[in-house]
């Protein structure tokens, strides 16, 4: 009976969290939307004209990558949140697998003036040799680093370590000097469509998902996660496999 | 001085330069600190206030308005989003005038905010005036050179969207929506058979000075010379 019980509270609690998270997504998906609609009208009927609808087309731009992004993010999600969707393990090199992540993040670090360093463990040591999901690493790296970046301003620095942590577990650690994460804030980053500062996350163009697709992918990856923050100076987050 | 209070700065850009470039003066805020600091300086003529506000929210901030007696008679426009009933009701009920549901068009914000200004200011003869054609929405009369000019109700509703947004391109397709209803499902066609016989009535009535041009593919704009 309190088995029953149990399940209906359960399957109750998974059809409202369904529920919020198709009612958050439409709101976050029709506010790009709107924009691009808005900007579109303007240049259509003759209001906006030469340098403003060179600026706005650009805007129409930004916000189409925006919606991109989020809808990418939401099936990424979607697909972690399905207890039922199995994630193939193969063999990797994991600091190797980490670096071809880093490396394609550069031109992006460089437009927006952020340093990107890559450390890995030093060659002496034994090789980090992982039978895991490379999809969810590269999902849960690419969010990391991608935030990271996203919230440095120019001329800050982001530091990416794959190796063996003091107590010899693969360990992966991205650092930044961006705008870092208030205390009281910290626990609520990882929810989703959770946003710090709002403003903040629309010049950035953060879709709010990236930290919850890192939670999730450790969840199913049995992996733990540790975050260090403080606002001004920067964050870092260690995932420990 | 219309002020616009909407936390996403990209859509608080968009309204306050479509406002801009429609005659009016506009402002924009993303957050009810900004806006505090503003309305201490400068009372605006309206408002128009998002509902989903980061700390203070919409419906608060209008509370405040209405309690306020240098603010209690400003006009407000809630923007709200679709499907929340209990925020127009809760709205209307604390003193908004009027609404707009997102996502709502650039066009209908400015229709919107000058029909709120028209009704607040209690003017009882506001006339718009291009050329020698003049229009009084209030009393739904139109003349060309002062001689008065009789019209359908769709044709003086399709002359009305026109001589309020001079030189704005109008898509077939958005006139069906605003005048019409977003509901009809006849063809543009009749848009056309619409303005044809406005400019027909215009023209022999000896209008000067201002011109129905079409566009080609897309539909009509009010030329003024």
């Amino acid at each position: 009976m309190n088995d029953n019980r149990e399940k209906e509270r359960l399957e109750r609690e998974a059809e409202n969290a369904r529920i919020n998270f198709s009612a958050n997504v439409t709101h976050q998906l029709k506010t790009p939307l709107h924009a691009i609609s808005g900007y579109s009208e303007l240049i259509a009927n003759g209001m906006a004209t030469g340098d403003d609808a060179r600026k706005f087309g650009f805007r129409i731009y930004m916000e189409a990558q925006r919606t991109l992004d989020m809808v990418n993010d939401i099936l990424a999600l979607s697909k972690l949140d399905d207890s039922a969707e199995m994630f193939n393990d193969e063999e990797i090199d994991f600091c190797s697998f980490i670096c071809s992540i880093v490396t394609s993040f550069k031109t992006m670090a460089e437009m927006k003036g952020v340093l990107l360093e890559l450390k890995t463990s030093e060659p002496d040591e034994e090789k980090i040799i992982m039978h895991v999901s490379s999809k969810l690493i590269r999902g849960m790296t690419e969010s990391l680093v991608d935030n990271a970046i996203k919230y440095t301003g120019s001329g800050g620095s982001v530091n990416v370590y794959a190796g063996w942590s003091e107590n010899s577990r693969p360990v992966l650690v991205v650092k930044d000097t961006g705008i870092g994460i208030p205390q009281d804030e910290q626990e609520n980053v990882f929810q989703r469509f959770y946003r710090v500062e709002k403003s903040a996350s629309s010049k950035t163009g953060g879709t709010g998902l990236g930290l919850t697709i890192v939670k999730q992918s450790a969840k199913r990856l049995g992996a733990e996660i540790q975050m260090k923050s403080t606002p001004g100076e920067g964050t870092e987050i260690k995932i420990l496999f | 001085m219309i002020y616009c209070v909407e936390d996403e700065m990209i859509m608080c850009d968009l309204m306050v330069y479509t406002l801009n470039n429609s005659g009016f003066k506009a402002k924009g805020f993303c957050d009810s600190t900004e806006f505090e600091r503003a309305m201490k300086e400068e009372l605006p003529e309206l408002i128009v206030l998002d509902v989903m506000l980061p700390g203070k929210n919409g419906l608060d901030i209008l509370k405040e308005l209405r309690q306020g007696s240098d603010t209690r008679n400003i006009p407000v426009i809630l923007a709200t989003a679709m499907g929340s009933e209990i925020d127009k009701v809760q709205g209307l009920d604390l003193g908004a005038d009027s609404y707009l549901t997102k996502p709502f068009g650039m066009m209908e914000l400015t229709a919107t905010v000058r029909a709120v200004l028209r009704r607040s200011s209690g003017s009882k003869t506001a006339t718009i005036t291009q050329g020698n054609i003049e229009i009084n929405p209030d009393e739904r009369k139109v003349t060309v050179g002062g001689k008065p000019v009789v019209l359908t109700f769709k044709e003086f509703e399709i002359l009305q969207m026109f001589m309020n947004n001079p030189g704005i391109a109008f898509f077939r397709e958005h006139i069906i929506e605003s005048i019409w209803g977003i509901e009809y499902m006849g063809e543009t066609r009749t848009v056309d058979v619409h303005v044809g016989t406005l400019r027909a009535k215009l023209k022999l009535a000896g209008s000067e000075g201002v011109h129905i041009r079409t566009l080609r593919s897309v539909g009509y704009k009010l030329e003024v010379e």
